[in-house]
Formats: C-alpha cells, structure tokens, sequence
C-alpha cells in the first residue's frame, strides 16, 4: 500500500507529447497529470488509442526521436524534462525498469536467457561473468521460475510465454527499479498465466517497495492490481482516483459507459450489453473540446468547444475527472 | 428453447493428430482427442480453453477447413466428414465461418462489396443488380451504412471491418455459424457492440453458433451451453448456469478462478 | 542504447507510428516515382523511334572527323556527343542503342516474372514434390554465379540477342520464384483465404480471386529492379563481347570501345555511363515509389 506522506517517485504535471510527422505536429496527449508513489500501483486504462502507453513513456524515454515533450517530469522530487542525456540515460537505466506486451520480442533468441540478464549486471555493476551469472540464477529464482539452474541456459523459444514474461519481469527489476512500468504485461497471456504473472508483480512489488504504472485495457486487471486509476481517452485523462471509488462510483461518462459495457459473470442469456455508439479515435483524429463529446449520451454545447478541466492530482484519494456535464451533482 | 431433440450439428469422436519434429524422430501431437460436441438449432455452444487447448482446431475441422485424422461431424442428419466437391460445396452453404482477425479476414485488394457477395457469386445466387442489392441489405443488418460497399479494408475500423465479415457469413442465410474468437482483437467497447449484434441476428434468423473463445466471461454471455477444452480433450460440458454455479472437473476451477471480475477481484493483487 | 530499452524502443515505435499515420495527400503525379517513370517512358519511346528523328547513321563512319569532341559541327553535320575512333556519330549511336537496353530490359524482366511467378505460385498452391522441386532448382541456380552460367552458354551457342535475353531470363526468374512462392504461402495462411474456401471457392478460383491480387502488386516492384539489373547485366555482357554483335551500338559495348580513350576523348565512353546510370537510377526511384505504394507497412515514416 501506498505511504502517503512522502515525495511521489513520479511526477508528472501537465504534460503533452507532440509528435512530427509528415503531415505536420500531432498532438497527441494533452495536458495530462498523474503521480505515483513508492510501493503503489497505478493503472493507466484505456482503449486502443487512447495514448497510454505514449504518455507513460514519457517518462522512461523510450518515445521515438520525432517525439516532442513539454510540461513537468519530476522522479523522485527532481525534475527531469530538459536534463542532459547522460543523466537521464542513467536514471532510466538504473531506476525504471520496463516490460512490454510481447516478451518474445524483448528477448533475443541468439543469446542464452541467463546471457541477457547477466549482461545487465556486467554492463551496469561491472560484475565478473560469473557474479553475474550467479545474481541471474537468483533473479530467476525470485521471479518463480523453477528450476532456474537449468533455465539459466535455455533460449527465449524454450520457454513457455509465461516463463519468458517472468524473464524479462526479472530483467526489469534486476537493478532494483523504483519504478516499474508494465505496458500491457498479461495481455499476450493465458488467463491462467496472468494471474500468476499479477501475483508475481504483486510479491515483488511488497518485497522490494516499488511504485509500479501499469498500462492496461482489461477492467478486471486494472481492478485487481491497482491502488489507483486512471481512465484515459483520446489522449487524456478523463477520471483519475483510488481504484474502489473510479470503479464503483465513476463519474465520467466514458468511464460509466465503458464499465457497462463488460460482459459480467452471471448475467442472463438475454440481456445486451450498454454500448457506446461509434469508435474510440486515433490519437492523429481526436475530437475537438472534451475527447469524448462525439461519443457521450450527455454532451451539451460547450462541450465542443471548451476542453473540461481535471483537478490536479497528488497522491491521495482524491477522484477527479473532467466533465462539463456530469449526472447529479459534483 | 431447443428446435427438436436430435442437434443440428454433432462431432462424434474427432481426432486430429499431427506429426511433428525433425525427420527420423517424430512424435506425435493430438491437437483434438477424442472431442465430443453437440449443438442444437438455435442455440450457442461456447467452447472454452486456453492457448494451445485445441479450441481453434476443432473450429477449423467443423468448417471444413481441415480433414480430421479420424471421427464424423453430423449436420442435420448428414456425416459431412468425408464429403468433398460438390456435394461439399451445398453444405457450405448452410455452414458459414468468423474469424479472429478483422483485418486478416478479407482480401485487402477487395471492396467490401466484392468480399461480402463472394459467397453469391461462387454459389451463382442472382444477377449482379440482385446481389448488390443483397450487399446493401446485409451491410444495414450488421450496422453498417451502404454506402460502405466501397471500401477497402484499409478504410475500416476494426469493429466495422469485423461486422463485414459478419456480413459475408450471413449472405447466403445459414444456418450455423462458427465464430472463432470473433471478438478477442476488438476494443472493449466495440467488443460489446459486437456481442449485441451477434445476439440480435440469432434471435431474429434463428442462427446456430459454435462461439471459441479463451475469455469465460464473454463467452459465457453469448452462449447457452459451454464446453471446456485442454490440451485437445474436452474436460466439461454443461449450461452456463451449471458450469458457473457447479464446476465439476478441476480444469475448470482453475479458469474461473482466473476470471478477473472488478467487483469481487477488487484488489487481489494488492 | 542499453539492452533492456534498445528493443523497448523499436517495439513502441512501430506500435506508435502505426497508431498516427495518416495517408498522404500530395497530389499523386508530383511525386518523384512518376516523374521518373515518364522520363523513362519518354526516352523509351525516343529510342524506339530512333530512325525517325535521329540526323546521323549510327553506323556511318566519317574516318576523318574521329575523335571529335562534344558540340562539333563539320559542315552541315551537328556531333552533339562528339564522334567516336571511327568516326560515329555518338549520339546517334546513344539514343540507338538505348533500343537494346530498353528492349532487352523489359522483353527479359516480363519473361522472367511471368515463369517466375507461375512456378512460384504452382510450388505454394500444391505444395508437396513440386515445391520440393522448384525451391531446390532456385536455390541451387542462386548458389551459381550469373557471369560464369552467362561465358558457359555464349561459348556453346553463339552471341545475339535471343541469346542474352534467354540467358538473362534463367538467371533472373528466381527472384519472381521466391517471392511469388512466399507471397502465397501468407495469402494460404490468412483469414480471408480460408474465409473463400468457406464459402465454397476450389482451385482456380482461389487462385485467381486471392493469391495472384495479392501477389501481384510486390511482383511488380521487382519487375522494376529487375529491368535496372537487367540494363546493367546486358551492358556488362556486351561490355565483355558476350552480347550482341559490334556493329549494333548498345550502351555496354560503347562502354568497351570507349574505356581505351578515356584519356583523350572521355565523351565515347562518358555518355553511355550517364545513359546507364540515369536509367538505373529513374528505375529504382519508381521502383522504390512503387513499393511504398503497393506495402504500406515498408514505407518510411
């Protein structure tokens, strides 16, 4: 759980990603704050194209060269937008580890799997090969994966999809992170691999007090892993708040909409689901004034044109979200 | 709500080895072993498992798509299993597939209209006028305006790109409709369009379907009876509510327990 | 870059780009691969008319004005390009022989794609020996170098034009083979394949409906680098005395009898290497425009 009085390890205040391309400036994610601190995890949820995974890489700096951001970064109290490469090369290295969807393509097939986590240890501690080797024996070991004598020696192809996500969840906090950033972790995987791949992350993040973003479209992840959530669309965050309170009591009538629109265990053969008409926008096509007004069953006028405000958030339990024309009363 | 007692389709006993391995030391994987199905008129079966479960082949033999190693499919009566040719081709007409892929699933250098009149012109149903009027006709059905014949599939979205599928699937009015994780590449919110529409034309053209996929809860709001696959067999059958309520076989357990639902999971992982 | 973020970054950026890529709008003429390709049209259709505006006999040697540079006017007679040891005119002899490589390029690369892609497609459709067969001769025949398999034939049945376009062809269908070959495999493998065979598609249907539209488009692209590769081969050939006979003027022969004066009258052998690397060059800049055109997903962002 999250301690809450202390400095966020992430900051990030009123950023926006703009990217070139040949068609001109895109801007892609708009103004968008969030914090996370040491030992909680935030969900970032949203649908394909709602710019997730885009503003969450802001900060580990993995965008593309074409990418352009301004706003504030701050990790750990200091601000990082803006700082020279060599440091931020560093932090990034030393402080965030990441992990993506598909971890066949985050692991190599020529090198043996024990090679490529020792290579973190050679390359960052200056380790002997053989510490290095060792440190990865015990990595392998932490992340639950039996038998990692033997595992050690194996290729990315002999290893279940499980196995390998637990690889490259260990090649991520082998530096011991405090921050971890998990872009759709569980999303290639068997239902039942998931879950043991969440509860991994859960363990690992108790024993070793990380602040964990997690980058999701699945409700029922999100609503299981996260201390916090934040419902982004077209490029925005539209509700942001502690997981029971965005999920039980959402404000925001995407978030509402797209709450309904689940399939729920236990539901009758005959019931239809509540749908939202039309389709989510690409980050190159987002509507003008609120993202969503094209879409809401609740739009009005100003809509269109004024884009709704988000309270800036701290970590807390604050709910905010952006609406100019929310049910009942604020 | 069953038709007649005797269902509409039925694999009785099917099997699909494959040999696989370098030369000189092959072995042998049963992708379905020994699968047992019965679908009745008007109904939906889900069938269930986990990658590698054998799910998509048994799809893939019940469309015809693959030849078993051993076993017979009954439809309304008929063994198609051994059929092929044109005998072959007049069932198809009556059994009608959906992809996973909505992109994969039609030919990139085809307008919408020529994909979705395919199964006319090979099946020689109507003049060239009668079938783009069919066209029209179906692509209102599926949600989409007219005006989408002449799109390519580039020029479509993922949920309109998969309700053209649906479209060609229904052309030639079948009867039974395999679905094979027709929803599992589609956004949350387009999923659950999907899923309405797929309800509303069985209820109005009282269609069959066979629903793959590897997500208990969506597959559980379709169907009306779930089988559960691993690794080739089938561990469970039952009604939704039985299979909910009563899981028998530990497989089973284990699937459900590994449904995330958001207000009973709340904070698992925390 | 740091292992561990080095393929975080491709992997982002390509599921980025796909997500903000909208499609061009500059107008369809303007661009370069069209240029080109009107500018090779263009001096396609000189050389072939070559005999109705040309002023001087390619042929016609004027033993006393050799050697004459670029811009020389003997009498009424204009040498844009300056003569060549026997007196030629060498434009004349430029725009001539532009009919051969033009010729020989597009009769070679159509030959080749057409038996090429049928073989390809036969060796995906029926898989099984024929596709044992036909990927076995290709990689063999890849595994042979041109220049000798080109000498080996040449010795035994004579120089001439049916001769470089026949030996061209061997060495260059399988290319079309491969890629027709593997083309179809993915169409096989897609959805909307097995969709039409749901529907009740057979055989020559399947075929013609599915595989070769989809084949089609690529094989094109390599039609275009196929005829650059093929411009350069028959020049190198007739540069070697393997092609056809001196006395018709071609671009690679001119390149031979050119490289001995290279010192005192650059213009013989200069000329012919514009022509050739012009050519070249307008070739692959279509070909490449082509490819954007047909495989969205190679293109450049």
């Amino acid at each position: 759980m999250p301690q809450n009085n202390q400095t966020p390890i992430v900051e990030v205040s009123n950023l926006d990603v703009f990217f070139n391309t040949t068609q001109g400036q895109l801007h892609a994610i708009r103004s968008t704050s969030w914090s996370v601190s040491q030992g909680e995890t935030l969900v970032i949820l949203g649908e394909s194209g709602a710019g997730k995974s885009v503003s969450v890489h802001a900060v580990s700096g993995l965008l593309p060269s074409t990418a352009k951001i301004s706003g504030s970064i701050k990790f750990d109290g200091e601000q990082i937008l803006g700082s020279d490469e060599e440091s931020l090369r560093k932090l990034r290295a030393e402080k965030i580890g990441v992990i993506f969807q598909d971890p066949l393509a985050a692991l190599d097939p020529c090198f043996k799997v024990g090679a490529q986590i020792a290579e973190i240890f050679t390359v960052h501690r200056g380790m002997s090969k053989k510490d290095a080797w060792d440190e990865a024996i015990k990595l392998l070991d932490s992340v639950q994966i039996p038998d990692p004598e033997r595992r050690v020696n194996q290729f990315s192809h002999q290893l279940s999809g499980g196995q390998r996500q637990r690889v490259v969840i260990a090649m991520a906090i082998a530096l011991s992170p405090t921050l971890l950033i998990a872009d759709e972790p569980t999303t290639a995987l068997d239902a039942s691999v998931q879950v043991a791949v969440l509860e991994l992350i859960k363990k690992l993040r108790n024993e070793r007090k990380m602040a964990i973003v997690l980058i999701t479209h699945n409700i029922g992840v999100a609503a299981s892993i996260a201390d916090r959530i934040a419902v982004m669309y077209g490029g925005r965050i539209v509700e942001i708040g502690d997981a029971k309170e965005v999920l039980q009591s959402p404000r925001h009538p995407y978030t509402q909409a797209l709450l309904a629109s689940m399939p729920k265990i236990g539901s009758s053969a005959t019931e239809r689901l509540v749908t939202i008409t039309g389709t989510p926008p690409s980050l190159a096509t987002i509507p003008g004034g609120c993202s969503f007004h094209t879409r809401c069953s609740r739009v009005i006028a100003k809509c269109s044109e004024v884009v709704p405000e988000i309270e800036l958030n701290r970590s807390g339990s604050l709910h905010s979200f952006a609406c100019h024309n929310p049910e009942g009363a604020n | 709500m069953t038709d007649s007692d005797t269902p509409l389709v039925q694999a009785i006993d099917l099997i699909k080895d494959y040999k696989i391995g370098p030369r000189g030391s092959r072995t042998n994987l049963r992708a379905a072993d020994h699968v047992n199905l019965s679908i009745y008129r008007g109904r939906t079966l889900g069938v269930v498992g986990e990658s590698g479960s054998g799910k998509s082949t048994v799809a893939s033999i019940l469309a015809k798509l693959l030849a078993p190693t051993a076993g017979s499919i009954q439809f309304d009566g008929t063994d198609i299993a051994s059929l092929s040719g044109a005998s072959l081709k007049k069932f198809r007409r009556r059994i009608q597939t959906v992809f996973q892929d909505p992109f994969s699933s039609l030919n990139p250098k085809m307008t919408v209209l020529k994909s979705i009149s395919e199964p006319l012109v090979v099946h020689k149903v109507g003049t060239k006028q009668e079938r783009i009027a069919r066209v029209e006709e179906l692509l209102v059905m599926v949600g989409l305006e007219p005006s989408y014949a002449s799109r390519y599939p580039h020029q479509l979205s993922g949920g309109q790109a998969q309700r053209v599928s649906i479209a060609r699937a229904l052309a030639l009015q079948p009867e039974f409709i395999i679905l094979d994780e027709p929803i599992s590449s589609l956004d949350l919110s387009i999923q659950a369009q999907i899923l309405n529409l797929l309800k509303d034309l069985q209820q109005k053209f009282k269609l069959t379907y066979l629903f793959i996929g590897h997500d208990l809860g969506t597959v559980a709001f379709i169907s009306d009876d779930i089988a559960v696959m691993e690794s080739g067999k089938i561990v469970e059958t039952g009604s939704v509510e039985t299979i909910f309520k009563n899981p028998k076989h530990e497989y089973t357990k284990k699937l459900l327990s590994a449904v995330l639902d958001p207000t009973k999971d709340l904070g698992r992982f925390i | 870059m740091q292992p561990k973020l080095a393929i975080g970054n491709l992997f982002l950026g390509s599921k980025i780009a796909s997500k903000i890529t909208p499609n061009s709008k500059k107008s369809a003429f303007l661009q370069a691969g069209p240029i080109c390709l009107f500018l090779l049209a263009l001096a396609a259709i000189l050389s072939f008319t070559a005999n109705l505006w040309v002023a001087q006999d390619p042929g016609y040697q004027d033993l006393i004005s050799r050697l004459k540079p670029p811009f020389t006017k003997v009498g009424e007679l204009n040498y844009y390009f300056g003569t060549d040891q026997l007196g030629r005119d060498v434009f004349s002899r430029l725009i001539h022989g532009g009919k051969i490589s033009f010729a020989v390029g597009l009769i070679t690369a159509t030959l080749a794609m057409i038996i090429g892609g049928a073989l390809g497609l036969i060796a995906a459709y029926f898989r099984g020996w024929q596709e044992a067969v036909i990927l076995r001769v290709v990689d063999i025949q890849t595994a042979f170098p041109f220049l000798i398999v080109a000498i080996a034939i040449v010795s035994i049945v004579g120089s001439g034009l049916t001769t470089i376009i026949t030996t061209l062809v061997i060495w260059l269908w399988t290319p079309f083979a491969r890629l027709a070959h593997a083309k179809a495999l993915i169409v096989k493998e897609s959805e909307f394949y097995k969709a039409a065979i749901s529907s009740g598609r057979s055989g020559f249907g399947l075929v013609s409906q599915h595989i070769v539209p989809n084949v089609v488009g690529s094989m094109m692209v390599v039609w275009t680098f196929i005829v650059a590769q093929t411009i350069i081969a028959e020049s190198s050939m007739s540069y070697l005395g393997l092609g056809v006979p001196l006395s018709t003027p071609t671009w690679g022969s001119m390149l031979s009898e050119g490289r001995n004066y290279l010192e005192n009258a650059w213009w013989i052998a200069v000329f012919p290497a514009f022509a050739i690397m012009l050519t070249v060059f307008c070739v692959n800049v279509f070909g490449d425009w082509l490819s954007d055109r047909i495989d969205p997903q190679t293109k450049k962002i």
